[in-house]
């Protein structure tokens, strides 16, 4: 046990501090541990306030913070014979509000001299104060408020230079503790408004089709601007093989419009099932709408029916932006609303528009896209649009939109509206092709092989692939220039053109020599070991399939090869 | 192509680089067709990258040549490439193929 002598030893480090001894410093350490291992915050000031009174021996005290953007002090805690917990200053108020402002430790031995004093206190309360303590809570220069202390209990009941030290630096570490804590509980809050926000989000979600395979006829994208979205899409195969499909933006943003985006999905999911013409079922929404929905909030929708077999999709709009057909060869059309949005006027009558995909594509769209941000702050309008649709022609349509969307949100800006897009298209990767041209000597078969060699590898095939076609090729080339050109000819000319197509390598070599004979192109009996003759074994055993065909104008022949791949 | 003859271990050892084509496949025949005038040969293929059916005709024509003559006939460090042609010839089991010259002894 520490005697009472020890307790008031000077310690050098207490020296520094400004003249504590070991009991202050262990109540300090004490204090401050317990601080650390306290986030809330109400408890973090009752204990920082009671260990202060114990030690200090003071009648009364109590932590005011500032509240009010600084304007207002507080009482958060308050300890003694009357409670003043709730209490409100002015922020320059009182000895609290001085060592606020002045952000230094007051001793007031006197209070009843003190012009700082706000002796309404004391009437209200019926408490009397003789002396006062008071130190402020600063954090880096933030200001929290104050920690005061009033009446000495001991001693000639006045406060000392001793305990203002002690209180000063006892008042750094408490400050420190409350911004620890004020800072969880913030965070509490923040986390618990996210993971609502986040179910809200996993809800709505669901009720957005998943992805579909990346051969479908259908893909589509939706960012929330918020963590919910006010945008819908969905799309569905109907049991006769057609597909029906429909993208929406309901009016206002947050909470209330994606409530509204969830009723509308279930409702057109529901709808759609029953009424496949989408022109009519627009209507029948409509209706719904304006029945049920709180006033003031409407949808504006496209809804569409894409039949595979007939190659065309039937559309409707109801006030939404025009969605953008873009034909194989690069033209566009806009399919502008015939109606208001849905919710608006109850007796509507939707145009429906039909019209023949021909290779070409459908997209639509919110206007958060139109509208989006471009990274350069610029909008994307619809020529925005189009360009970025231009850009990635060359995509297969799931990864399409995604770049479309990209420059929209991989910006620091925040989004400002919800961006949903949804493209219809039959999607065939474009094939990859070569074509290279020789002189028909020997010597120039070489360059032939190498560059069906570097085209290849550049399409990213097996090396065992590459080594068997070009033999194959190499092949099929020298029995032209030895057969066709009588061993080379510098006016004959051999056409090589390469492409590959959903898993096939096809090869057409085409030459300026007379027509030749298909009897010429029969392989040799292998078991016979003799010198020739095996060119043509090697291109059999290697393609799938091999047809000497009519050769185009200009030509003497044309073989044709094919080597499945995949 | 490229072909260099050496005489290794008793025998000439005949090694083509490159591309063994049409247009140089008379040169390798040529190769083939002197040494074995003068003994046991070996044919190095471990430079080759591309060898048709006019090369692997030299090389058939050799190994007919050395059984009329008494004389060995082999291929020495087969590459890849050159191993495939041989295989859909069917001539893998055929031709005596070591992976280096003193291997053949």
């Amino acid at each position: 046990m520490t005697s009472q002598s020890d307790n008031h030893t000077k310690h050098p480090l207490a020296e520094r501090l400004g003249g504590l001894d070991v009991a202050h410093l262990e109540l300090l350490a004490d204090m401050t541990q317990s601080f650390a291992s306290s986030l809330e915050i109400d408890e973090t000031l009752r204990i920082a306030l009671r260990k202060t009174m114990e030690y200090l021996d003071a009648e009364g005290g109590s932590i005011f913070l500032l509240v009010d953007d600084d304007q207002t002090l507080e009482c958060r805690a308050s300890i003694g014979p009357v409670s003043i917990t709730g209490m409100r200053l002015g922020a320059d108020q009182g000895i609290v509000g001085r060592a606020v402002q002045a952000n230094e430790t007051l001793i007031i031995r006197d209070v009843s001299s003190s012009h700082n004093f706000n002796v309404a206190v004391d009437e209200n309360t019926g408490f009397l104060t003789r002396s006062v303590l008071c130190a402020p809570l600063t954090v880096r220069g933030q200001r929290l408020g104050a920690l005061e202390l009033i009446n000495k209990q001991g001693d000639d009941g006045l406060f000392n230079e001793g305990d203002r030290s002690f209180l000063t630096a006892l008042a750094s570490s408490a400050a420190l503790a409350m911004l620890n804590a004020r800072m969880a509980s913030d965070l509490v809050e923040q986390e618990k408004v996210r993971k609502e926000l986040e179910m809200a989000r996993d809800i709505q979600r669901s009720l957005l089709p998943p992805d579909p395979e990346p051969g479908a006829p259908i893909h589509a994208i939706n960012i929330p601007a918020r963590s919910v979205s006010g945008d819908l899409y969905l799309f569905f195969d109907l049991p006769d093989g057609r597909t029906f499909f429909a993208l929406g933006d309901v009016s206002g943003k947050g909470v209330h419009a994606a409530l509204f985006m969830a009723q509308a999905a279930s409702l057109i999911r529901a709808l759609a099932k029953l009424e496949h013409r989408p022109g009519k079922l627009l209507a029948r929404l409509n209706e719904e709408i304006c029945e049920t929905s709180s006033r003031g909030m409407f949808i504006t929708l496209v809804a569409g029916l894409y039949d595979p077999a007939a190659d065309s999709v039937r559309l409707s709009n109801a006030g939404h932006e025009p969605p953008l057909y873009r034909s194989r060869d690069g033209e566009y059309t806009a399919y502008s609303a015939t109606a208001p949005p849905l919710g608006i006027l109850p007796d509507i009558c939707l145009e429906e528009v039909e019209l023949q995909l021909k290779g070409g594509a459908i997209y639509i769209f919110t206007d958060g896209l139109t509208e989006g941000f471009t990274l350069d702050g610029g909008q994307l309008r619809v020529e925005g649009v189009k360009a970025a649709i231009e850009q990635y022609l060359e995509a297969p349509p799931h990864r399409r939109i995604e770049a479309m969307l990209a420059p929209l949100v991989d910006g620091d800006r925040p989004l400002r509206d919800d961006i949903t897009l949804l493209l219809l298209e039959l999607w065939r990767p474009t094939p990859l092709v070569a074509t290279m041209e020789t002189q028909a000597l020997p010597d120039h078969l070489i360059k032939l092989r190498e560059e069906l060699r570097l085209h290849l590898q550049g399409w990213g095939l097996a090396r065992v692939i590459i080594d068997q076609v070009v033999l194959a090729v190499g092949e099929a080339a020298m029995n032209i220039v030895q057969h066709g050109f009588d061993g080379g000819d510098a006016g004959g000319r051999i056409k090589l053109e390469v492409e590959q197509t959903d898993g096939d390598l096809w090869l057409r070599l085409l030459d300026s020599a007379p027509p030749a004979k298909s009897e010429e192109m029969r392989p040799r009996d292998l078991k016979e070991i003799r010198p020739g003759g095996l060119g043509i074994h090697f291109i059999r055993e290697i393609m799938d399939s091999v047809e000497l065909l009519p050769a185009p104008a200009g030509w003497g022949n044309l073989l044709e090869m094919r080597k499945r791949i995949e | 192509m490229n072909c260099e003859i050496i005489e290794q271990d008793g025998f000439l050892v005949i090694a083509l680089e490159g591309d063994v084509d049409l247009a140089s496949s008379p040169e390798a025949r040529e190769a083939v067709l002197n040494c074995l005038e003068r003994g046991s040969v070996l044919v190095d293929l471990s430079a080759v990258d591309y060898i048709d059916s006019s090369g692997v005709a030299s090389l058939v024509e050799g190994y007919q040549i050395s059984k009329d003559k008494g004389v060995r006939f082999g291929l020495v460090g087969v590459s890849e490439s050159a191993l495939m042609v041989l295989q859909l010839a069917h001539l893998d089991k055929v031709f005596p193929i070591f992976p280096t010259v003193k291997a053949a002894l």
